[in-house]
């Protein structure tokens, strides 16, 4: 007990060196939780992209290749699912709900997506949150397009701004758009932090009506242009989709309807789970996981290497402060946990100080995150992982410690009680 | 600047380059169901309910994959059966959860150029909550087997899990829970 006493007075009396260590501490501490909450919620908003759905099924490909376009919207399908499909999936007396959506077009840069009206309605993320309009309101009419909060907010839209679609998915379109039709925009998506924010949405049988006479794969010449009016009364229900969202009545159903998909015979068409697709594709990401943590734990490193410097810069002008303790009856041993009590004094400053001020970072940042990022991060003090983390910090401060201890004790060893210069 | 998941998607286009392989590699995983030393299970959970399904190639359980042929053969097939009649011994789920276990159906299917076993079952459990892990014993009753596919979705989501011979215990509280 008195070597502790000993050791606060002493780091008092060395309050400029000590506050400098605690704060080096700190503030690693600061970057490792820092780190490992936005991994933690990089991965759980990943994860969470897309909820409520039981299904999702697409022309017969890779599990991962189906997640990324019909979720991410990245790359293209292999091919499209015939509406004869689409309607024997939705007579499955599985099936609850079956949500359509048409890649294949784009507008500015945002990929621009076919779907219904129950999009807005079945799509969750984050668990079970759904999608909410932060002005107007899902597609009404033939021309009428919904979209996502970033691409209102790069492109300054506001409900009543016109949009034109181009032909393709290119970043420079070829000329050719679809300009003789163009969209009003009726609702904007509220913030997400997943694809839909940067995704233009319009109604199947938008998509079907601006490529009427394209079927050339070209703008539409002569007495093959309609008007936009002129498309209006022709049949616009769709022919294809990219891809399905599909809700079942019951969860048990699911592995016997992706079965069925699976084998079935008509087209060549498969059904995976979202969760499980996910799970294999952040599997592939491990790696951009371990590099953040990489780093943040050579700049606990880092610490440690400042506090070993410091504590060992001091030894020698601390050498008569030894001998005066020697000549009071102090062992080298005393000496030696004297130091190590003072470093596990600062390491448990620095711990505690950083977990508590990364909390309140996160407290009064949270909002502000979420709006920038769309990473919902969870507002704990500390987790189990992080916990571990933190004792890992602890060993490894007292291990470092250990260093410039044992130097101490060398040295009153062979200093005695008084110094030999 | 505005961030907007980007974050995932930089980690994704690290991952496209990855990508032509792991699509074959899935899609081979539709077209040949019966790699051999690779099981499937799979779980789904409602409210307190869970099916389970495993199919597992008969070159895992028994050896060989066609029907059998001689007395030997039967047998073997006969004893493995015997031993898939009761799946909640092989695949096990903790005590808390208090299970029961019915409707456990095991079948040698034979098929052109192949043949497995198929095996049905249903926990009903007083505690869902508590089956969050599954003990495996699969591994130690079928050495032959080496891998075990699982794929579980139930009250807490979806979760895909590559168990691996030597692996006792495997973590399915992403998917099973209250």
């Amino acid at each position: 007990m008195i070597v502790l006493r000993l050791a606060l007075r002493s780091l008092r009396n060395r309050w400029v060196t000590a506050i400098l260590t605690v704060l080096s501490i700190t503030l690693s501490v600061v970057m490792l939780l820092g780190v490992e909450k936005i991994r933690a919620g990089t991965k759980s908003s990943f994860l969470n992209t897309i909820a409520g759905t039981d299904l999702i099924v697409g022309a017969r490909a890779g599990d991962v290749q189906l997640l990324l376009y019909s979720v991410f919207r990245i790359g293209d399908a292999t091919a499209n699912i015939t509406w004869k499909t689409v309607e024997d999936i939705k007579s499955r007396p599985e099936v609850k709900w079956v949500v359509p959506i048409s890649l294949g077009d784009s507008h500015r840069g945002f990929r621009v997506m076919g779907t219904s009206r129950e999009y807005f309605e079945h799509y969750r993320y984050r668990r079970n949150r759904p999608l909410e309009f932060a002005s107007g309101e899902p597609f009404n009419n033939l021309y009428e397009a919904v979209v996502g909060s970033t691409v209102a907010n790069e492109l300054g839209y506001k409900v009543g701004s016109e949009i034109v679609v181009a032909h393709g998915t290119g970043r420079v379109s070829f000329g050719e758009d679809h300009k003789d039709k163009p969209f009003r925009v009726g609702g904007i998506l509220k913030q997400t932090g997943t694809p839909v924010d940067r995704t233009v949405h319009l109604k199947m049988q938008a998509i079907e009506a601006i490529h009427i006479g394209w079927e050339k794969g070209s703008a539409p010449r002569g007495d093959n242009v309609r008007s936009a009016e002129q498309v209006q009364q022709l049949d616009l229900n769709p022919k294809s989709a990219t891809a399905l969202y599909v809700g079942l009545k019951s969860r048990m159903m699911t592995f016997s309807l992706q079965r069925w998909v699976n084998t079935y015979k008509q087209e060549a068409i498969s059904a995976i789970l979202p969760g499980v697709a996910f799970a294999q594709l952040w599997k592939i990401l491990g790696s951009v996981e371990l590099a953040l943590l990489a780093i943040s734990t050579m700049v606990v490193f880092t610490a440690f290497l400042g506090m070993i410097i410091s504590v060992l810069g001091s030894l020698n002008e601390r050498r008569r402060e030894m001998a005066i303790l020697r000549s009071v009856g102090a062992s080298p041993i005393n000496i030696f946990s004297l130091l190590l009590s003072e470093a596990v004094v600062l390491v448990l400053a620095g711990i505690c100080i950083g977990v508590f001020a990364n909390f309140i970072i996160l407290y009064f940042g949270r909002a502000m995150i979420e709006e920038w990022t769309g990473l919902a991060l969870d507002l704990t003090l500390i987790t189990s992982s992080e916990a571990k983390l933190m004792v890992g910090i602890f060993i490894g401060g007292v291990v470092a410690s250990i260093v410039p201890a044992l130097r101490a004790y060398k040295v009153t060893l062979s200093d005695g009680l008084t110094i030999q210069t | 600047m505005k961030l907007n998941f980007k974050t995932p998607i930089l980690a994704l286009a690290l991952a496209v380059q990855t990508l032509g392989v792991i699509s074959v590699e899935a899609s081979e995983r539709v077209l040949d169901a019966h790699e051999h030393g690779v099981s499937k299970l799979k779980l789904a959970q409602e409210s307190n309910t869970i099916i389970f399904e495993l199919e597992a190639p008969g070159n895992d359980i028994v050896g060989f994959e066609h029907a059998a042929e001689n007395d030997d053969q039967k047998s073997a097939v006969n004893e493995a059966l015997s031993q898939l009649q009761k799946p909640e011994l092989i695949f096990v789920l903790p005590a808390d959860a208090k299970c029961t276990a019915s409707n456990q159906k095991a079948e040698f299917e034979t098929e052109e150029d192949h043949a497995g076993f198929h095996v049905t079952w249903t926990m009903t459990c007083e505690r869902p909550a508590q089956a969050n892990a599954i003990t495996v014993r699969f591994f130690e009753i079928f050495e032959r087997a080496e891998e075990v596919e699982l794929e579980a979705i139930g009250n807490s989501g979806q979760v895909a899990i590559e168990v691996e011979k030597g692996q006792a215990k495997v973590d399915i509280s992403q998917a099973i829970g209250e």
